[in-house]
């Protein structure tokens, strides 16, 4: 596990999402990064072989192939990433798959679409990021694209 | 002079009184002495005459002899008075008649003798008589002291009847047993009280009006009650009579009385028991007649006068066969002799069906029956005759209406029925028996059930049982299997009790063929389940669609949204103030659609989805709830201010959370422009039910709406003014109902308002007001 503020996962299918995540990411001045796949299968592969891990996960729970609950699950049953962030994306609809998540272990939760100042109060969260804000100067990861 | 009872001086007095009375003149000693006391007197003549000789010379020498005849005559009767004279004679013709001295034979000399004899005799004869007489006189007398003594022991000794003198002014002088025992007052303690002390008190005076009729009419007889020793009442028999004596003045009376109360009861109840039956054959409904041995009639009571049209003064003494119609008429008194004769009842001891005869000559028909008694020693009957003419035409008539029903019954469409009071059936009429074959004897009997589907027969024996135990009318449905075919068809057959005074008798009913009208229901309850079933499913296919819709909705829309927001961030600074605005109303229409598709999701949801109860802390969910609440737009901040504690309640944990957040938002929501919202949230456990409050400053709501706002899409307010969807309370109300509570407002303009919802407490979570 990295000591270092590293880059952001965001697993989400939308496109739409995508661009307003990345776009309130940037403007909150967010300079580590961030990597987006776009169901739970890739994630999970992804994330079992990531090096670095990711500082945060941002997870949608209506996804193709592996849901979001699949997910969590799998990442909490696994030793190195068990304590890994998690913020989960919800619609305000998703109540039932809200309280599942939350049994399983959700640092936060986003309403979406995402919104910067949202977004922004998440990321001041010390158990979201740990140490602080995004201002950290950090080796540059993947570049928001 | 009492003479004592030689025998029995030494015994008791009752004896003495029964020994035989004692002749005074009596004994031998007693008769010597007459006859010479008769001696004596004869030689004191002799003497006499002797000494008169010279006086009287030869003239009456026999006279001075008629003085001891008298004695002996006197002294003892015929037998010394003719001792005397014969002695008396001789001895006189001896001295004094000169027989022998002149030995001439001088016949005046005989004569005179004759004649003295012939005196003498005369006397004697006189003196017996006047013996006989005293003798006589005496013994009476002694009889009489006897039974006197015997009647005084008599009296005294009886106890039956009270028997006692009064003296002339009524003072008890002697007193009896009897009187002792019924009147239960002691000799020594009632002599000399007054005879008023035995007179019923309230007419004391009653006592002298009795002896004074009895000394006016020499006797005194009544019945009536007196008063005994202690004041109990007896009824007693008296007879008064007065004593008078020599002069014919009352000296007292003799009163006899009779305890008779007894004799009274008895007497009474006698006369109760024949005025009862005299009424019974008064008012008996029934003619009875009473005849003697011979046919004749001694007794017709006012039923018989009734029925046969004559008085009892006319046919009182007559045949009893003039109240019978020929042959019976001339027949009668036969029928009596060979009764009498054989001992061969016919009628007497069973009744029989006779015809009877009015006066007027027309006949009706009767119950007869006969009893035979003895009264007196004569062989008396009674007969009662009943009248059956009205009884006749009664059956006629059912006879007539039953004949009716039966024709009714055969021509009815239906199988019409008759049952006991258990439900076993007595009559169906034809069409029963052309339907199912049965015959009369399985169909009157527990068999006739036999006709009924098998799978029937359980449920209407059922629904029998319950109407005979209730008494309710019948209502069954059951296939009946037809004869000619054995096709089975639906019958509804209705049955009615029919009472008589209260208990049911029989059960009339009808069974109707229902086969068509039957299936064509069941077609119709196919189909109806057909399509209730298509509901179901178009139901929930509408559920799956109206969530994927919303939800599918939601997603573009809330992008919409983001983009929008997006641009008025990003790009905002860039455009003019119209721009701007055009983007901000862009952003609230899809921030408001978004909320109204949410709303609408829960609010159908509610009705839907099956919602556990469990303890839920209310307090712990307002908290949640007000960390969570929304900023104002203007940045007015809601000020909430709960009281603790609040109970726990029953209900489901996301639905409670949903109402909550409603009615906080809903408080917070309609406050004027120029204040912030404060709300109080309150609450209590009354009998096992919470009630929480939410009070606020808001501008209230009129009356009239109070049920209206719970409506969903009812607003009081236009759109824009508040924000909201108008759905919120509908939520509220249908959330709590689901969950077995109640919801309501208490508020008026101006004055805020208060909304409360009711939800089973868990017990103990709160102090109990």
């Amino acid at each position: 596990m990295s000591f270092d503020l590293s880059y952001i996962l965001l697993v989400e299918d939308d496109p739409d999402d995508i661009v307003l995540v990345r776009r309130s990411l940037t403007k909150s001045g967010w300079q580590q990064g961030l990597k987006v796949v776009n169901d739970g299968e890739l994630a999970m592969e992804f994330l079992s072989t990531a090096k670095p891990l990711p500082s945060l996960v941002l997870l949608d729970l209506r996804l193709p192939r592996k849901s979001g609950i699949d997910v969590l699950k799998w990442l909490r049953a696994q030793p190195q990433l068990s304590s890994l962030p998690v913020v989960v994306l919800t619609h305000s609809e998703e109540g039932m798959d809200v309280e599942r998540a939350n049994t399983i272990g959700v640092t936060a939760y986003l309403n979406k679409p995402v919104m910067l100042d949202d977004l922004m109060r998440i990321l001041q969260r010390p158990d979201v990021i740990a140490g602080s804000s995004g201002t950290h100067a950090c080796p540059p990861s993947p570049p928001i694209h | 002079m009492l003479a004592v009872p030689f025998r029995a001086d030494h015994e008791l007095p009752r004896q003495a009184a029964v020994a035989p009375p004692t002749t005074y003149f009596g004994g031998r000693w007693h008769t010597a002495l007459v006859y010479l006391a008769a001696i004596a007197a004869v030689l004191v003549a002799a003497l006499v005459r002797a000494a008169l000789a010279r006086a009287l010379s030869g003239s009456a020498p026999l006279l001075v002899f008629v003085a001891p005849i008298f004695i002996a005559g006197y002294l003892g009767g015929l037998g010394p008075g003719l001792f005397a004279t014969v002695l008396g004679a001789g001895i006189g013709s001896y001295w004094f008649v000169d027989i022998t001295g002149t030995s001439q034979l001088d016949i005046r000399e005989y004569v005179r003798i004759g004649v003295f004899l012939a005196e003498g005799v005369l006397i004697s004869v006189l003196c017996e008589g006047l013996h006989r007489a005293r003798r006589r006189a005496e013994r009476n007398l002694a009889n009489f002291r006897d039974s006197e003594a015997q009647m005084r022991l008599l009296i005294d000794a009886t106890t039956d009847f009270a028997i006692y003198m009064l003296s002339r002014d009524g003072r008890v002088v002697t007193w009896n047993q009897g009187a002792a025992r019924i009147e239960g007052y002691a000799a020594e303690e009632i002599i000399g009280q007054h005879v008023a002390i035995f007179f019923p008190p309230e007419r004391p005076e009653r006592a002298m009006e009795v002896l004074a009729e009895a000394a006016n009419t020499g006797r005194f007889e009544e019945q009536g009650w007196r008063i005994r020793k202690g004041g109990t009442r007896y009824w007693a028999d008296v007879v008064i009579t007065p004593l008078r004596d020599d002069h014919g003045e009352i000296g007292g009376f003799a009163k006899v009385l009779r305890d008779a109360t007894a004799r009274r009861e008895a007497e009474q109840s006698i006369a109760d028991r024949e005025a009862r039956l005299r009424a019974i054959l008064q008012t008996a409904s029934n003619a009875i007649i009473v005849i003697n041995r011979r046919g004749i009639i001694t007794s017709f009571n006012p039923s018989a006068e009734r029925v046969f049209g004559y008085l009892a003064d006319e046919v009182t003494g007559k045949n009893v066969s003039i109240l019978m119609p020929e042959p019976n008429q001339s027949e009668h008194d036969r029928y009596i002799a060979d009764y009498f004769r054989t001992g061969e009842a016919k009628i007497i001891g069973n009744g029989r069906q006779v015809l009877g005869l009015r006066k007027s000559g027309s006949t009706f028909p009767a119950e007869l029956s006969v009893a035979e008694m003895t009264v007196g020693g004569e062989r008396m009957f009674t007969g009662v005759i009943r009248d059956l003419t009205e009884q006749q035409r009664t059956e006629q008539t059912l006879r007539e209406s039953l004949r009716r029903f039966s024709e009714l019954a055969e021509s009815m469409p239906q199988v019409v029925w008759i049952t006991d009071a258990s439900g076993t059936p007595t009559y169906f009429n034809r069409h029963w028996y052309d339907l199912t074959g049965q015959t009369p004897e399985q169909a009157c009997s527990p068999r006739w059930i036999q006709a009924i589907h098998p799978d029937d027969v359980a449920l209407a024996q059922e629904q029998w049982k319950k109407a005979v135990a209730t008494g309710n009318a019948l209502e069954i449905e059951f296939r009946l299997c037809r004869a000619s075919d054995g096709e089975y068809r639906w019958f509804l057959s209705r049955g009615n009790p029919v009472r008589d005074d209260g208990h049911i008798v029989q059960w009339f009913g009808a069974s109707t063929d229902i086969h068509e009208r039957k299936t064509a229901q069941e077609v119709l309850e196919q189909r109806v389940q057909k399509r209730t079933m298509q509901l179901v499913q178009a139901n929930e296919e509408l559920r799956a669609f109206s969530y994927t819709v919303s939800h599918d909705l939601r997603a573009p829309l809330r992008t919409l949204h983001g983009f929008g927001r997006a641009m008025v961030e990003d790009y905002g600074p860039g455009l003019d103030e119209t721009a701007n605005d055009y983007l901000r109303r862009m952003v609230a229409a899809t921030a408001r659609m978004d909320r109204l598709i949410a709303d609408l999701l829960e609010y159908s949801q509610l009705s839907q989805s099956e919602l556990r109860a469990e303890p839920v802390s209310v307090v712990t969910v307002i908290h949640e709830l007000i960390s969570q609440l929304p900023a104002q737009d203007d940045s007015r901040v809601p000020q909430v201010m709960v009281t603790e504690p609040l109970p726990w309640v029953y209900g489901h944990r996301p639905t409670l959370r949903n109402v909550l957040g409603n009615l906080l938002s809903n408080a917070t929501k309609f406050v004027p422009e120029e204040r912030s919202a404060a709300v109080r949230i309150y609450g209590e456990d009354a009998n096992g039910t919470a009630r929480i409050f939410f009070e606020d400053n808001g501008i209230g709501i009129p009356a009239e709406h109070h049920r209206r706002i719970f409506q969903p899409f009812e607003r009081l307010h236009p759109p824009g003014t508040f924000p909201g969807t108008g759905i919120g309370l509908a939520i509220v109300q249908r959330g709590v109902e689901r969950m077995g509570g109640k919801v309501g407002v208490d508020s008026s303009v101006g004055r805020g308002s208060r909304f409360w919802l009711e939800l089973p407490a868990v017990p103990g979570s709160m102090p109990s007001e």
